[in-house]
C-alpha cells in the first residue's frame, strides 16, 4: 500500500464502523488507507431481537459476515483490540500486533456488565443478545405452563442501569409481552409492571404522553423513578435506590451497559467507559484525531442503530474532507444534529415511529400506532443490510 | 448569594438533555456520602420538573435551586 496515504483506523465492525468504512473506502480511496478491526466476524442486526423472543424464529437471518458488507478496498482484520495508546497513535491487538493510525474512529459499542447490579445474573432474563433470548424463551414457556393453574402472578419489565441501547426496547418488551399474554389467555391473571428510572415511561415528554396513554389502556402498571439497586433472588423482590420494592415471578430486565475494557485507563473516557466527544463534531476535544460514534460515545442521544448510522455518515464526511485536504482536522464541521429514529412496537402487530434530533421532538403522525409501521419494522432488516450499511442511504 | 455550606461535587450537565442531568445527580448520590451536598447544572426544562420530584421521592433534601443565566443549579443533600 502507498506510503503517503493517510491511515484511517476504524475499531468495531457493527453498524457505525461498517458505514464509516464503506464511505471512506468509496469516496477517499486515493487518499486514505482504511482498516477496520472487529472481534466479531459478523455484523448483527439487533432491532428485531425483542420480537424474536415471541415469534421464536431462528436468529440466523440477523447477521452477515463483516467482510461481505464492507467495501473491498478496506482491510478487515478479525482481531480483538486490547489497548489504545492515544499519545503514540496506535492500538494493540490480542494477537500481539500493533496498528498505527493517523485518524481513529471508535465504534466498538457497549458490553453488558451483568455483575454491576447484585442479583441480576441469578434472577433476570433479557433479550439483549442471543443467549439471553434462548433463556428467556424457556422461562416464558414455563411461565405460560404454570399460568394454567389460574393463580395471579407478576411479570416485571425493568432497566438495570442507564444508559442502555435503544431506550424504546424495554417498552417494546412490555407491549409485546402484554399482547403475548393475551394470546396465551393468561393476561387476566398476570399483573404487568414497568419500572422506569426516570419521571415517565420515556424521556421525550411529547412521546411519553402517548406511551403512557397506551400503558393505561393496556393496564400496564408504570412505576417511575425506579432505579434498580438490588434484586433479592431469595425473596423474588427488586429494590430501588429510591426505597421501593416490587415482587416478581418473571423478571425481564435490560442488562447494565458499559464501554469496552480496552478503553480503560485512556484519558478519553468518562467513568462508565464512554468516549467523550463533542456532541456535534463527534471528535474528542483533547485528541482531535480521535472520533467516537454509536454506543461507544458519550452523547446525550439514544444509543441506537439509527443514531450510530447518522453519526457514521457525519464522521465519514468530515474525515473524507480532511484526508482530501479540504480543511484541517481542527476545523471539522458540526455535522451531527442528534438525529435518531425508531420504530416502536406497541403490540405484536403494531408500531409507532419516532424521528427526532437535539432540537426537535418526534413528528405527530408517528404517534399513531398502526400496522404499516409494524411492517416497516418487520422488513427493516433488509434495508439495514442492503441499504443503510453501505452508507448510501 | 453567600453559602454557609460546601458542595462536595459539581456536575455540569448543560450539554445534556433529559434525563441526563438527573442521571448525573443519581450517579453521584449513589456513590456519595450521607450528609454531603451534590450539585448538578442543567439547561433542560425537564430537569426543573424531574429533579425536585426525584429528590422528594428518594427522600433526599433539596438545599437550593439557583437560576443562572440560561441554566439552573440544583444542590441536593444526600440524607440516607
Ligand atoms: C434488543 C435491542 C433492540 C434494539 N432495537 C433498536 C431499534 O429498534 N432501532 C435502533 O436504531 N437501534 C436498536 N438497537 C440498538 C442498536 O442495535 C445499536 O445501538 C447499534 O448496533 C450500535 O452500533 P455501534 O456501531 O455503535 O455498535 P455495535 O453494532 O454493537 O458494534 C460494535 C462492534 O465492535 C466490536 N468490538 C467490541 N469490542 C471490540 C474490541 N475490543 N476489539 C475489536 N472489536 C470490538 C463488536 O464485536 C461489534 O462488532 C437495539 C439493540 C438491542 C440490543
Amino acid at each position: 500500500m502507498s506510503k503517503n496515504k493517510t491511515k484511517v483506523l476504524i475499531l468495531g465492525g457493527g453498524t457505525g464502523g461498517v458505514i464509516v468504512a464503506n464511505l471512506l473506502g468509496r469516496k477517499a480511496k486515493k487518499q486514505a488507507e482504511v482498516t477496520l478491526i472487529s472481534n466479531q466476524e459478523n455484523v448483527f442486526y439487533e432491532a428485531d431481537l425483542p420480537y424474536r423472543v415471541f415469534d421464536k424464529k431462528s436468529l440466523d437471518s440477523q447477521f452477515k459476515p463483516v467482510r461481505k458488507v464492507v467495501n473491498k478496498r478496506v482491510t478487515v482484520l478479525n482481531e480483538e483490540v486490547i489497548s489504545l495508546d492515544v499519545e503514540n497513535q496506535s492500538v494493540s491487538l490480542k494477537s500481539g500486533a500493533s496498528i498505527p493510525y493517523d485518524y481513529l474512529v471508535i465504534a466498538t459499542g457497549a458490553h453488558y456488565d451483568y455483575d454491576a447490579v447484585p442479583g441480576f445474573k441469578e434472577s433476570a432474563y433479557h433479550f439483549y443478545n442471543e443467549e439471553g433470548i434462548i433463556e428467556l424463551r424457556k422461562a416464558l414457556n414455563d411461565f405460560v405452563e404454570n399460568g394454567k393453574d389460574g393463580k395471579v402472578r407478576n411479570v416485571v419489565v425493568g432497566i438495570a442501569d442507564l444508559p442502555f441501547k435503544c431506550p424504546v426496547a424495554p417498552l417494546e418488551g412490555a407491549f409485546m409481552m402484554e399482547h403475548f399474554l393475551r394470546r396465551k389467555k393468561i393476561r387476566k391473571t398476570t399483573n404487568l409492571h414497568y419500572l422506569s428510572p426516570i419521571g415517565g415511561a420515556f424521556s421525550i415528554e411529547q412521546a411519553n404522553v402517548h406511551i403512557e396513554k397506551k400503558f393505561k389502556k393496556k393496564n400496564i402498571n408504570l412505576h417511575t423513578f425506579f432505579n434498580t439497586e438490588t434484586i433479592h433472588t431469595d425473596r423474588k423482590i427488586i429494590e430501588s435506590l429510591e426505597g421501593d420494592e416490587i415482587e416478581y415471578d418473571l423478571l425481564l430486565m435490560v442488562p447494565p451497559h458499559r464501554g469496552q475494557d480496552y478503553l480503560n485507563g485512556t484519558p478519553i473516557i468518562d467513568e462508565s467507559g464512554w468516549v467523550n466527544v463533542n456532541i456535534k463534531t463527534l471528535q474528542n476535544e483533547d485528541y482531535p484525531n480521535i472520533f467516537a460514534i454509536g454506543d461507544a460515545a458519550n452523547l446525550p442521544v439514544s444509543k441506537a442503530g439509527s443514531s450510530a448510522h447518522y453519526q457514521a455518515i457525519a464522521t465519514a464526511h468530515n474525515l473524507i474532507d480532511v484526508v482530501k485536504g479540504k480543511f484541517d482536522i481542527s476545523q471539522v464541521k458540526e455535522r451531527y444534529d442528534g438525529h435518531a429514529t425508531c420504530l416502536v412496537m406497541t403490540s405484536l402487530t403494531s408500531a409507532m415511529f419516532f424521528d427526532f434530533n437535539y432540537n426537535r421532538a418526534p413528528f405527530g403522525l408517528g404517534y399513531i400506532s398502526n400496522r404499516l409501521f409494524y411492517y416497516f419494522k418487520k422488513y427493516q432488516r433488509f434495508l439495514y443490510f442492503y441499504g443503510f450499511l453501505s452508507g448510501r442511504m | 448569594m453567600i453559602q454557609d455550606y460546601t458542595v462536595e461535587k459539581v456536575m455540569d450537565a448543560r450539554n445534556s438533555f433529559c434525563p441526563g442531568p438527573l442521571m448525573e445527580l443519581i450517579k453521584s448520590i449513589k456513590k456519595g456520602e450521607v450528609d454531603k451536598i451534590y450539585e448538578v447544572w442543567s439547561k433542560d426544562g425537564g430537569s426543573i420538573r424531574d429533579i425536585p420530584k426525584w429528590v422528594d421521592k428518594a427522600k433526599h433534601e433539596m438545599v437550593a435551586v439557583i437560576e443562572e443565566n440560561g441554566y439552573t443549579r440544583f444542590q441536593v443533600r444526600k440524607t440516607r
